[in-house]
C-alpha cells in the first residue's frame, strides 16, 4: 500500500511539469488553433538557456525560470509576427501550422544541435540529490520544487486569465473568436500576447526540465509526442483538460513505469490517445466536431 | 446626412465569387431598418463588411461621415457600430453575468460597466434571475436576449442584428421582437435588421431594403412594401433578371 | 487535363491548380514531349549500372537507390497527403513495419525480401486498414497527432519486444551477390518500386477514386453529402498510401543488413517524405519525384562538401517553413501558377 502512495506521489509530481508544458501548447491551439509542434524543441531551448545562466553566473535554475518567463515571451512575440500572419485565412490553418511548426522543430533541433552539440546536459544544483521524508515516504526535492514552480505558473496563469483585461480577452477568444471580434477585443493582440504566454510557458518549463532531467536537442521529440497525445486527450483547447490529462496520465505512467518497466510509460500516453479516440474522439473536455 | 452610408459595396469571401455585387443604401439615424430578400442575397455578408469583419472589395461604409475603410472590427465598435450575429455567439463556458461584462469591454471605468449591467438586466429580468449561469446552459430565446443585452453593453449608436428569430420557437420569437420594437421605440435605438421573417422584421420596422443576388433591388417604407408588386416578383422569380430589365 | 470540379480550385495553397491549355495540338505535343522525356530518362537509368568504368560506382548506384526508395516514399504519402489533405507525420511506421517483416521472415525462414517484400507491404497494409479504423475518427490536427501517436507506438514496442532485437535491432544475413554486383539488384529493385509508387499515383490523380480523394480534401461535409463514402476512401487511401512503404522497407533493410529502431521509426524519417512532397508539389504527380530527387541530391552534396548533418536539419526544417509560407504549391504547385511547367512535370 505504502508503495502505491509512492508511485502515485512520484506520478503526481511528474504530471505537474507536464500540465505546465501541455499548459502553453493549449493556449497556442485555444488561442490561435496553432498546433505547436516545435513546443517541446523550444522546452529545450529553455533547457539550455538556463544551463548556460547557471553556467556562467551559478543562477540557480529555478530562478532562472524567472529570467526565461519575459525572454521567451519576446522571443514568442517575434517569432509570431513573423511567421503567422501569413497563413491566417487559409482554410486549413490548423494543419499549415502543424506542418510550419514540424519545420521549425527541424530548424531549432538543428541550431541547438550545431551550436551546443548533442551532449547531455544537466543543471546539478543542490537540491538535485536531497529529498524530504513524510512518514515512510519519500520525497525528491527537486521534482518537489518543480512541482511548486508548476503550481505558482499555472495559478499565475489563472489568475491572469480571469482576473485581468487583457486575460478576460484570452478567455474570450479561445471560446469563441468571433465574439471576441463583435465585442472589441482585438484578436490580433490577444493572438501575439498569446503566443508570447504559450513560449513564456515553455521556457519555463524547460528551466525545470533542466535539472530534473538529462538533456540533449533531439530528446524534444519523446515529450512532444507525449504531449500532443496529452492535449487531445484532454480536449484540443481545454487547459483543463491538459492540466488533468496530464495528471492522471503521469501517474499511470508511474504505475507502468514500477510494476511493468520503465520503457513502456511513454506507451500510456500514445495507448490513452487511441482509446479516447474510440470512445470519445473530441477529448475529455473537448467540444464535438474541433475541426 | 445618414449615421450609415454604403455605397457601391462589393464583398465576397476568400478567393471566391463576389456575394455582394453593388450595394448602396442609407441609415437614418433612429430608425429601424429591415433588409429583406431571398436566400443567398448576401444580406448576412452585408452586415458582417460593416462590422469589419469582411473587407469589401469595392466601395466604401461611412459612419457619421467618415469613413470606416481598414479599420478593424474592435475599432469600428468603438465609433459605435455594433454587430449581433447569428447563432448568438455567446462566450459558452463564461457566465451571463461575465457574458454581459465582456460585451463592455471596450469600457474601462468599473462603476459604469456596473450601472449599464444594471440598466441592461431590467430590460430582460430573465437574465438576471440567470446571473451566474454558464451561457451555453441557457435556452435558444434566453442566449438570443443576452446577446442582445451584451450588445447594449456598450451602448452602441447603430445596431445590427442578424436573424434574431433564426432557430427560434415562435412564442420566444414574438418575445424577442418585442425587445426589438421597444429599442427603437423607447431607447431610440438605430437598428438594421436581417429577418427572413418578413412579417415579424417589417412589423417592428420603419423603413426596410430589399436585397437580391447581391445588390439592392429597391427600399421603401416597411408597412407599405409587402404590397409592392416587386416583392412578389422577387420571391418568386421573377426579379431574377439584371436591374435594367425590370420597371 | 484533368477533370477537377470547382470546388478545388478554391484550394489553391494544396492543390496544384492547371494551366489553361488552349490549342488542342499543342497539348497534344506536350504530352508527346514529355512521354518522351520521360523515357529518355528513364532508359538512361535503366542503362546506368552497365556503365561499369564510371567513378565511384557503388556510391552513384547508392544515391541511385536512395533517390528511387524515397520517391516511392513520397509518392506513396502523397496518396493521402496531397489529395486528401489527411497528413500523415508517423508515415515512416509502415516503412519500418515492412523493414522488420522482411527482416524476420529472411532470418527465420531464410527467404530473400525480394520475394517477401510484396508480403511485407501487405503487412504494412493492414496496418495502415487497422490504424484508420481508428485515426479516421478525428480530422485535422487531431489526425496528425494520431499518426505520431502510432509511430511511437511501434518504436516504443519494437524496442523493447525481444523478437525484433529489441533497441539493438537485428542483424540481417549478407545478400548472396558477388560484392561488384552488390549494389545492382537493389538499384533495380527501388527503381521498379518507384515506377510502381508513380504509376499508382498517376492512376489515382487520373482515376475517379483521386477526383473523390480530392473532393474529401477540399470539403469533406459536401463530398459526404454529395455520395461519396468517405469513410472508405479515407481508409483506402490511408491503406494503399502503407503498401509501398511496406515493400521499400523490407528491400532498404536487406540492403544495409541491420534492422533497428532508430533507423526507421525516428519521426526525422516520416519528416522527410512530408517534406519532399511539400517541397516538389502536394497532390501532383510530378511534386514527390521532384522533391526526393532534390531533397537527396542536396543532401549528398551537403554531407560531401559542408560534412555536418546538424545544419542539414536547419536547412530542411527552413526549406519546409519557406515552401510553406511562400510556395504553397511547391515546386510544381507554384510553376504551374505562372504558367511556366514544364511538361515533363506535367503528369497532372
Amino acid at each position: 500500500m505504502n508503495q502505491i502512495i509512492q508511485v502515485t506521489i512520484l506520478g503526481v509530481l511528474l504530471g505537474g511539469v507536464y500540465a505546465l508544458m501541455a499548459s502553453g501548447l493549449t493556449i497556442l491551439f485555444g488561442v490561435m488553433r496553432v498546433v505547436n509542434i516545435a513546443h517541446a524543441a523550444f522546452i529545450v531551448l529553455g533547457a539550455f538557456f538556463t544551463y548556460f545562466l547557471w553556467e556562467s553566473t551559478g543562477l540557480d535554475p529555478l530562478l532562472g525560470m524567472f529570467v526565461a518567463l519575459p525572454v521567451f515571451f519576446i522571443f514568442g512575440a517575434i517569432l509570431y509576427r513573423l511567421l503567422f500572419p501569413r497563413l491566417e485565412g487559409s482554410p486549413r490553418f490548423s494543419e499549415m501550422t502543424v506542418l510550419l511548426t514540424f519545420g521549425l522543430a527541424f530548424m531549432t533541433e538543428g541550431l541547438m544541435t550545431y551550436f551546443f552539440t548533442g551532449i547531455f546536459r544537466q543543471t546539478t544544483p543542490s537540491y538535485l540529490t536531497e529529498a524530504f521524508r513524510i512518514g515512510p515516504f519519500f520525497i525528491p526535492a527537486a521534482q518537489f520544487y518543480a512541482l511548486l514552480a508548476s503550481v505558482v505558473l499555472l495559478t499565475g496563469l489563472w489568475a491572469f486569465l480571469n482576473y485581468t483585461h487583457i486575460g478576460y480577452g484570452v478567455r474570450a477568444t479561445m471560446q469563441n473568436r468571433m465574439a471576441a471580434q463583435i465585442v472589441g477585443v482585438d484578436v490580433r493582440r490577444v493572438s501575439i500576447i498569446s503566443f508570447g504566454l504559450g513560449m513564456a510557458l515553455a521556457g519555463a518549463a524547460g528551466a525545470l526540465v533542466s535539472f530534473l532531467f538529462p538533456f540533449f536537442p533531439a530528446r524534444h521529440w519523446q515529450w512532444i509526442a507525449i504531449l500532443l497525445s496529452l492535449i487531445v486527450l484532454g480536449g484540443l483547447g481545454s487547459l483543463k483538460g491538459a492540466i488533468v490529462g496530464a495528471i492522471v496520465l503521469a501517474v499511470i505512467s508511474a504505475f507502468v513505469s514500477q510494476y511493468i518497466g520503465p520503457v513502456w510509460s511513454p506507451m500510456v500516453f500514445y495507448g490513452a490517445l487511441f482509446l479516447i479516440l474510440l470512445v470519445r474522439p473530441q477529448g475529455l473536455f473537448g467540444k464535438q466536431v474541433r475541426v | 446626412m445618414a449615421l450609415l452610408e454604403l455605397r457601391g459595396i462589393r464583398a465576397g469571401y476568400g478567393i471566391g465569387p463576389d456575394i455582394l455585387t453593388d450595394v448602396s443604401l442609407d441609415v437614418e439615424a433612429g430608425r429601424t431598418h429591415c433588409i429583406i430578400g431571398p436566400n443567398g442575397a448576401g444580406k448576412s455578408t452585408l452586415l458582417k463588411v460593416i462590422s469589419g469583419l469582411l473587407p469589401p472589395r469595392a466601395g466604401e461604409v461611412l459612419f457619421e461621415g467618415q469613413s470606416l475603410e481598414g479599420r478593424r472590427p474592435d475599432v469600428i465598435l468603438a465609433c459605435g457600430v455594433c454587430f449581433v450575429p447569428q447563432d448568438r455567439n455567446l462566450f459558452p463556458e463564461m457566465s451571463v453575468r461575465e457574458n454581459l461584462v465582456m460585451g463592455a469591454y471596450l469600457v474601462r471605468d468599473r462603476a459604469v460597466i456596473s450601472e449599464r449591467m444594471d440598466r441592461v438586466v431590467e430590460m430582460f429580468p430573465i437574465l438576471a434571475a440567470r446571473s451566474s449561469q454558464l451561457a451555453q446552459t441557457l435556452s435558444g430565446g434566453e442566449q438570443q436576449q443576452l446577446s442582445l443585452a451584451r450588445a447594449l453593453m456598450i451602448e452602441p449608436k447603430v445596431m445590427m442584428i442578424d436573424e434574431p428569430s433564426l432557430g427560434l420557437a415562435p412564442q420566444v420569437t414574438t418575445q424577442i421582437f418585442d425587445v426589438i420594437r421597444r429599442l427603437g421605440t423607447e431607447m431610440g435605438m438605430t437598428l438594421l435588421l436581417v429577418e427572413q421573417n418578413v412579417r415579424m422584421g417589417l412589423a417592428v420596422s420603419d423603413w426596410s431594403f430589399v436585397l437580391d443576388l447581391g445588390s439592392k433591388r429597391f427600399e421603401g417604407p416597411a408597412d407599405a412594401i409587402l404590397d409592392d408588386p416587386r416583392i412578389r416578383d422577387l420571391y418568386l422569380g421573377r426579379l431574377a433578371k439584371r436591374p435594367e430589365e425590370t420597371g | 487535363m484533368t477533370d477537377r470540379t470547382p470546388e478545388t480550385v478554391t484550394e489553391t495553397d494544396l492543390v496544384a491548380t492547371e494551366a489553361t491549355v488552349i490549342d488542342p495540338e499543342i497539348a497534344r505535343r506536350r504530352r508527346r514531349s514529355r512521354i518522351t522525356i520521360a523515357l529518355v530518362i528513364l532508359t538512361l537509368v535503366a542503362l546506368l549500372p552497365f556503365y561499369r568504368s564510371m567513378g565511384s560506382y557503388n556510391y552513384v548506384l547508392q544515391v541511385g537507390v536512395s533517390v528511387f526508395m524515397w520517391i516511392a516514399l513520397a509518392s506513396s504519402w502523397n496518396i493521402l497527403g496531397g489529395y486528401t489533405g489527411y497528413i500523415s507525420l508517423g508515415h515512416n511506421v509502415f516503412y519500418g513495419v515492412g523493414a522488420y517483416v522482411g527482416a524476420l521472415l529472411l532470418i527465420h525462414y531464410g527467404i530473400s525480401p525480394f520475394v517477401s517484400a510484396v508480403l511485407a507491404g501487405g503487412v504494412a497494409l493492414v496496418l495502415g486498414l487497422l490504424a484508420g479504423l481508428v485515426t479516421f475518427r478525428t480530422s485535422g490536427p487531431s489526425f496528425i497527432i494520431s499518426t505520431i501517436a502510432l509511430l511511437f507506438i511501434v518504436l516504443v514496442w519494437f524496442d523493447a519486444w525481444a523478437l525484433t532485437g529489441g533497441s539493438n535491432g537485428l542483424s540481417l544475413p549478407l545478400p548472396p551477390f558477388a560484392r561488384e554486383w552488390l549494389r545492382v539488384p537493389f538499384y533495380y529493385a527501388m527503381l521498379t518500386a518507384a515506377l510502381v509508387a508513380v504509376f499508382l499515383g498517376y492512376r489515382v490523380q487520373h482515376s475517379k477514386f483521386g477526383l473523390a480523394l480530392r473532393a474529401i480534401g477540399a470539403d469533406q461535409v459536401k463530398a459526404e453529402v454529395a455520395g461519396i463514402n468517405t469513410r472508405l476512401f479515407k481508409m483506402l487511401a490511408f491503406a494503399l498510401s502503407a503498401f509501398i512503404p511496406g515493400v521499400v522497407g523490407a528491400i532498404f533493410a536487406y540492403s544495409i543488413s541491420y534492422v533497428r529502431p532508430t533507423i526507421f521509426f525516428l519521426i526525422a524519417v516520416g519528416a522527410q517524405m512530408v517534406l519532399m512532397s511539400i517541397i516538389g508539389g502536394r497532390g501532383t504527380v510530378a511534386g514527390p519525384v521532384v522533391g526526393a530527387t532534390l531533397i537527396i541530391l542536396l543532401n549528398e552534396a551537403s554531407l560531401t562538401y559542408l560534412g555536418s548533418t546538424e545544419l542539414n536539419l536547419v536547412f530542411t526544417g527552413g526549406l519546409l517553413v519557406v515552401v510553406l509560407l511562400f510556395f504553397p504549391g511547391g515546386i510544381v504547385g507554384s510553376l504551374r501558377e505562372r504558367g511556366k511547367l514544364p511538361a515533363f512535370l506535367d503528369w497532372d
